[in-house]
């Protein structure tokens, strides 16, 4: 955990602070078990039935980050709910734009394998702009 | 909004990790209200007038005079 999320999980309350761990924690082994299925699955057309393990694997820490994210959205005290839904709504919208030139790049381009994958990033990396706006907007 | 939330409580030697525990916030949100940064909710506001035994009105005004007349009142 870098020195600056320490320095944000200080300034929570402890049933937040609990909670924003949590949901870490979780989403740190469902990244890793998703890079992980990522690699060994690879480009394949046809998928051997054991490669459905590593297909499915990363839902279980998935399960457990968005069950944490959901209590952490439900019990945070209200300026940081607030900001996460702020940062939420605005990358919501920045990925539904995104999603319509990914649509065309891929019509441009090629295929749409890497569609899906952009637009995951793009969510996550827009959710956390969003939030660090959010968070200089109200001196947090 | 403007608000003496920092006044009532440097005037109880308070630090905002206190009240925000009084409060059951977040030190984060103490500071973006004492800063003007954020109006809280209606019951945060009750919450705040409760704890410091004052009305609402003499802790939040939207004119910043009328707080200081509140105030010398």
């Amino acid at each position: 955990m870098t020195a600056k999320t320490r320095e944000n999980l200080d300034g929570l309350c402890e049933r937040d602070r609990i909670n924003a761990a949590r949901f870490i924690r979780w989403f740190v082994a469902f990244f890793l078990l998703f890079s992980l299925g990522a690699i060994v699955l690879g480009p394949e057309k046809r998928t051997p039935l054991w490669h459905l393990v590593f297909g499915f694997l990363p839902a279980v820490p998935a399960c457990f980050a968005l069950n944490a994210y959901f209590r952490f959205m439900k019990d945070a005290d209200e300026l940081i709910r607030r900001i996460h839904f702020e940062a939420a709504a605005h990358s919501f919208v920045v990925v539904i734009f995104a999603g319509y030139f990914f649509y065309l790049a891929a019509q441009m381009f090629g295929g749409w394998e890497d569609s899906g994958a952009m637009i995951c990033l793009l969510g996550t990396f827009s959710y956390v702009v969003n939030l660090r706006r959010a968070r200089q907007r109200f001196d947090v | 909004m403007y608000n003496r939330l920092r006044s009532l409580r440097t005037e109880r030697n308070w630090s905002q990790a206190t009240l925000a525990e009084e409060l059951g916030v977040s030190r984060q949100t103490i500071n973006a209200i004492e800063v003007g940064k954020y109006d809280p909710s209606l019951p945060l506001a009750f919450s705040i007038s409760k704890l410091f035994k004052q009305p609402i009105e003499k802790i939040f005004d939207p004119d910043k005079a009328g707080l200081e007349s509140q105030q010398d009142a």
